[in-house]
């Protein structure tokens, strides 16, 4: 895993960057004016978020949870999370997460981008899921 | 990987072989003479050494494979069944266990355990020879009894139509086929509309026929000899009005025809759909069915669960120097898997009570004209949509007495009051009945009662139990049949809906408004007064219109302990997929899931038991790791690093988010740079001291909003005035009371709240 990473070796392999596809391994988006970038490796997909359920008694920034495909996401809420409030946009995308095969959703005001580099705050997928899930 | 997957594969199935084998040794130790069964142990002992043998599990192997002799031995007549053949067919399936839980616990296996079990062999087969004939004798006619070919053709039969599944293969099939059900749903919604819209079009294009009739023959009513034409020119109009007349009915049949096309069209989409909807309606039923068969294929036999118990019976009558006769029934009758794997040690709990607490010893068992040997049966019956379990024994069943003299020893109920046996025996589950086991040996049962009821009802499950002096005592557990299809309670609550499965709802009753005590918190129901909880309150929701006679849901939530829950208005009742909140969510505790209904709306389902029991301040602790919600911000402004490390740790303890400044100048700096709540400030410190401080956040504006207090060392009413002239809310002096500091904090920042 380390390895695919930057390495000197993949440096010197310049001269086929042309040819090569871009590599995406970053989708980044922002909420609340703040960018932030997660592993391509832990998205599985990006989808219109249309309804949320709130939980009453849980923590302010679940948002709640959202069905997908017959099931159901929690959605976190990072403008609550990270104190940068932001209006809702009538229309929001949910990012979909999955770390070991359990699912959590990101609500965004703009469709998220896919892009070769990390920009503004990483998350780490399975760090975040860890320090945030509710216990 | 690769042998990882084997291994987990041997795992799965050394289990169902042990069980093969426990079953068997147990029977041949109450029957040394049946060897009928030999031949299926002998083949369970032979797997199982292939099985090692192939995933390089070489300990496992040797101990099996001197498990597979001795069986061999023993179907061949060359081997007695005796005492301590048998100990060591257990005592070697205890080996075996030991080095599957290693296996499953990813360690080594420890190869002594192979050298023991040999060891064991040796010391059997020396005095095997003086135990041989006596067992010969008896042999025989076992053997004859029922002749081996036959069965032993029927289940090879048996054997080679099952193939084994990955549990999270069945779950995986059950969540797609949840997607089927919600797409299913969502495609009759749809027939149903465009069943509406046809409708709507026949309807439109009657309403156009009718007004081409209704104009046609008006025209051809406005015409003709109404009007007398006296000029032969006007009779020439005459002849054109005839003419264009011609062509308005050749325009009106035109438009008949259209219409009877659109007509026929119409009533072949409608034949289209009323096939669509029929498919539709077939693969609803299909889908049901896939779904019930799924949900099938993950239950197991309630027998497999019970044998478990068959060795630790045996093993904890033996010590107690009690005889128990253990007898199950109802066997085949299929839980769920979820059930079976949860429901072991509450049924130990209480076999474990039964066995060192209920059976009396033999003695007197005779001297009160009982059988030597006490009973413990495990019995399993399917009843509608639940699963029975009922643990009974003959003994000496619950003494009430000493149950209520502990009670009132333990705070649970005020001395002399009148309880019933119902309310006394749901004692027995409370909470802080009894957490020691030796306190329990006087007063009857009640080790981890409270446990075991915990566990029942997490599965949405029921106990209760009933008891006779003397004569024994039932425990009854009542679940439901699977955890995916549950049937709930639809209600809605402050503006939101949600469901609660059925299981735990004793009834539905409407409160009189009379008989609702809000301060107390009960109600009347019948001719007792129940406990009573606003589901609006509990959940921090604002109530919606109720009627005059608000409905509530009863709970009983313990034999003896019911709770009503007062709700906005009940739904419905429904049978439903209830799918796990997942493990980010796991914490919420008083959600048992959520149920997704047609059209794939979510509901959340409330786990009544954690929601009722817990104490209110039920929201769940904050991550600690970052600040997460919007905690009011300090800011601390002291020269003396001891004093802001002091206060900080008072405030931060108390909750609140800290930030500190070494004197007024860095002060500004951070109430520009952050939002600010409240700020606590010296008076002398070095570059700005406090009262320029003050002056500068009243020119800013800042004091308006933020709260100042000063905590300084200069008592005299002097320097407070001079303070309160520039805004500051709050004077403390050092050295000054923890309790005082976080008071006054709370005061200024509760103040501000409210303006």
């Amino acid at each position: 895993m380390v390895e695919e990473t930057d390495t000197p070796e993949g440096n010197r392999e310049t001269h086929e960057e042309e040819y090569a596809t871009p590599d995406l391994r970053a989708c980044t988006f922002s909420v609340g004016e703040r960018v932030y970038s997660v592993d391509m490796e832990y998205l599985r997909g990006v989808a219109e978020l249309t309804e949320v359920v709130p939980l009453p008694l849980s923590p302010a920034y679940v948002e709640g949870i959202a069905p997908l495909r017959g099931s159901a996401v929690p959605v976190v809420n990072l403008a609550v999370l990270k104190e940068t409030p932001e209006e809702k946009a009538p229309e929001r995308w949910l990012i979909v997460l999955e770390v070991e095969r359990e699912f959590l959703g990101i609500a965004v005001n703009e469709m998220p981008d896919l892009s070769e580099d990390y920009k503004g705050e990483f998350i780490d997928v399975p760090e975040f899921f860890e320090t945030y899930r509710v216990r | 990987m690769a042998e990882k997957g084997l291994r987990d594969f041997f795992l799965a199935e050394a289990e169902e072989h042990l069980v093969v084998l426990e079953k068997g040794f147990l029977e041949l130790e109450r029957n040394p003479y049946e060897l009928a069964g030999i031949q299926e142990l002998f083949r369970a002992a032979h797997t199982l050494k292939g099985s090692a043998a192939l995933v390089k599990l070489d300990t496992i192997n040797r101990v099996a494979h001197n498990l597979e002799d001795v069986l061999e031995s023993i179907r061949d007549g060359k081997t007695p069944v005796t005492k301590p053949v048998v100990d060591w067919l257990l005592h070697t399936l205890d080996a075996i266990k030991l080095l599957v839980s290693e296996i499953t616990r990813g360690e080594p296996e420890t190869s002594e355990i192979a050298d023991e079990v040999e060891k064991g062999l040796k010391e059997i087969l020396s005095t095997e020879e003086g135990a041989k004939a006596a067992a010969t004798e008896a042999e025989s006619p076992a053997r004859e009894k029922r002749p081996l070919p036959p069965r032993k053709r029927e289940e090879a039969d048996v054997l080679s139509s099952y193939v084994r599944v990955h549990v999270d293969n069945i779950e995986r099939m059950m969540n797609l086929v949840g997607e089927l059900t919600v797409l299913k749903n969502s495609l009759m919604t749809e027939t149903r509309d465009i069943l509406d819209l046809k409708d709507e079009i026949e309807y439109a294009g009657g309403r156009l026929m009718r007004e081409i009739s209704d104009f046609s023959s008006r025209y051809s009513y406005s015409i003709p000899d109404k009007i007398t034409y006296v000029d032969s020119l006007l009779e020439d109009f005459r002849e054109l009005e005839f003419d264009r007349y011609d062509e308005l009915n050749l325009f009106t049949h035109k438009l008949h025809e259209i219409m009877d096309d659109i007509t026929e069209a119409l009533k072949d989409s409608a034949g289209f759909l009323a096939r669509l909807s029929e498919h539709i309606r077939t693969i609803d039923r299909i889908n049901t069915e896939m779904r019930d068969l799924i949900s099938r294929s993950r239950m197991v036999e309630a027998g497999r669960l019970f044998h478990r118990f068959t060795r630790t019976i045996r093993d904890l009558a033996h010590r107690s120097g009690k005889k128990v006769r253990f007898t199950v029934s109802g066997t085949d009758t299929r839980i769920d898997r979820v059930i079976f794997e949860r429901l072991f040690e509450p049924l130990l709990h209480i076999i474990r009570n039964a066995i060192s607490h209920g059976i009396e010893s033999p003695e007197e068992r005779l001297s009160r004209g009982k059988p030597r040997e006490g009973r413990i049966s495990l019995a399993a019956k399917r009843e509608g949509n639940s699963v029975v379990i009922d643990v009974k024994d003959d003994g000496r069943g619950i003494d009430l007495k000493a149950v209520y003299r502990k009670a009132v020893r333990r705070g649970l109920l005020k001395k002399d009051e009148r309880v019933g046996k119902g309310r006394l025996l749901g004692i027995l589950f409370s909470p802080g009945f009894s957490t020691l086991e030796e306190t329990d040996m006087t007063s009857g049962r009640g080790v981890g009662l409270d446990v075991v009821r915990e566990i029942i009802t997490e599965m949405n499950g029921r106990i209760s139990v009933a008891t006779s002096e003397g004569k024994g005592t039932i425990f009854r557990i009542r679940l439901p049949l699977t955890f995916i299809i549950v049937n709930i309670v639809r209600f809605s609550a402050g503006g939101m809906e949600f469901a609660v499965p059925s299981s735990l709802v004793q009834e539905l009753m409407e409160v009189e408004p009379e008989e609702y005590d809000p301060e107390a918190g009960t109600v009347a129901l019948r001719d007792t007064r129940i406990e009573a909880k606003d589901i609006c309150s509990l959940l921090g929701l604002s109530p919606g219109e109720r009627g005059e006679k608000p409905p509530a849901i009863v709970f009983n939530l313990m034999p003896g302990k019911q709770v009503a829950l007062l709700v906005d208005a009940i739904a419905g009742q429904e049978e439903t997929v209830i799918k796990p909140l997942g493990r980010f969510l796991e914490g919420l505790k008083h959600y048992s899931g959520v149920s997704i209904s047609a059209g794939g709306k979510l509901m959340p389902v409330l786990n009544p038991v954690a929601l009722l029991e817990q104490p209110l301040d039920a929201v769940p602790p904050r991550p600690e790791a970052k600040e997460v919600e919007l905690r009011r911000t300090v800011l601390i402004v002291d020269d003396s690093l001891s004093i802001r490390k002091f206060v900080s740790m008072i405030l931060e303890q108390g909750g609140y988010r800290v930030f500190t400044a070494s004197n007024g100048m860095e002060a500004l700096t951070v109430v520009d740079e952050h939002p600010v709540d409240l700020i606590i400030t010296d008076l002398e410190m070095p570059v700005m001291h406090g009262y320029e401080l003050l002056r500068e956040l009243q020119r800013k504006g800042v004091s308006e909003t933020v709260p100042v207090v000063i905590l300084t060392s200069r008592g005299s009413e002097k320097h407070k005035e001079k303070a309160a002239s520039l805004g500051a809310r709050k004077y403390l002096v050092k050295p000054f009371e923890e309790d005082s500091l976080i008071e006054t904090v709370r005061e200024c920042l509760e103040s501000t709240q409210l303006t």
